[in-house]
């Protein structure tokens, strides 16, 4: 469940990395700025998003259960999707 | 000590703005015995139990767990000793019932049910409502925790499979667990439980070891 959990928050962290990229890289000659900061509100967005939906989903019973500690997960995703940045860094 | 080994509800009050729902409740269900919880729709059922399961905090009130007393939610605490159903499905629609019982602990117990047997290629949101009830059911009890609280169960149901249901809590409760549910199936929550309780005027009432009569006396049943 894990596993589901970090799919739901890469899924949604990377729809908002490529709207706060995208739309900002027509105005600003600094795309390393950019991506940066994409990736930064990108996973903040993306966590937030991701706990309203499972709320509203009623997930996090499930993960209560399983005594999974769910801010922990989100915000170790948060961490890996920053990391994200160095693999990419080499091609901008 | 008395009370150190049951789940206890004490004081409990809950209100919502303009709307008191629970007013100094006490309530007590002890290891080994099946607790029913019977009241009219939003006599605070539901939320008896999610004050118990720490999704919501009391307003005052104090869950005592083996004589270990949670003011605050305390969730990794509260979950080594108890399994919460809630009324509304847990389950992901989107992911499959193999890769759902393959993430769990216990999932060679539940791999041998011969009901989840039948379900194990389907995804979640291809089940009945009956189905995903007693997987939900039986993923609870594969977890061995002491307490386990079943929010309707039995509602939306098929008779057979609430027979399974019934038969897996009263199995259960033998090994043990202590269970507290609450259901408007009166007829199925008499035939199970040992002990009750009817939420009215804000306040648990215990009931008598017949419960149809006592509820016809305080006037829930015609």
């Amino acid at each position: 469940m894990i596993v589901y959990l970090a799919q739901k928050y890469i899924i949604y962290s990377t729809v908002f990395f490529v709207g706060l990229v995208i739309f900002p890289l027509g105005f600003f000659d600094n795309t390393e700025y950019v991506i940066v900061r994409g990736f930064f509100f990108g996973g903040i967005f993306g966590g937030v998003y991701t706990f309203y939906d499972f709320k509203k989903r009623n997930l996090w019973p499930l993960y209560d259960n399983l005594r999974y500690p769910k801010y922990l997960i989100l915000f170790t995703c948060f961490i890996g999707f920053q990391s994200l940045y160095f693999l990419i860094k080499p091609f901008i | 000590m008395k009370h150190s080994s049951a789940l206890i509800l004490d004081s409990i009050y809950f209100k919502v703005p303009e709307l008191s729902i629970l007013e100094g409740a006490y309530l007590e269900a002890q290891s080994g015995i099946i607790t029913a919880i019977i009241g009219r729709n939003g006599s605070g059922k539901s939320t008896l139990l999610k004050i118990a399961a720490g999704q919501i905090r009391a307003n005052p009130g104090i869950t005592i767990i083996d004589g270990e007393r949670f003011h605050n939610k305390s969730l990794n605490k509260r979950y080594r000793k108890i399994g919460y159903l809630p009324q509304d499905s847990m389950l992901p629609a989107d992911i499959s019932v193999k890769r759902l019982i393959k993430n769990l602990p216990a999932s060679d117990k539940l791999n041998e049910d011969p009901l989840l047997q039948r379900i194990f290629n389907q995804k979640v949101v291809q089940l009945s409502g009956g189905e995903k009830r007693y997987l939900e059911v039986a993923m609870l009890f594969s977890f061995e925790r002491k307490y386990i609280l079943l929010d309707e169960p039995f509602t939306g149901v098929e008779p057979t499979i609430i027979d399974l249901i019934i038969d897996r809590i009263r199995d259960e409760a033998k090994n043990g667990k202590g269970i507290l549910l609450t259901d408007h199936m009166h007829r199925y929550i008499s035939e199970v439980a040992d002990k009750g309780y009817l939420i009215h005027n804000k306040q648990c009432y215990n009931l008598a070891r017949n419960f149809t009569q006592e509820l016809k006396k305080m006037g829930y049943l015609k």
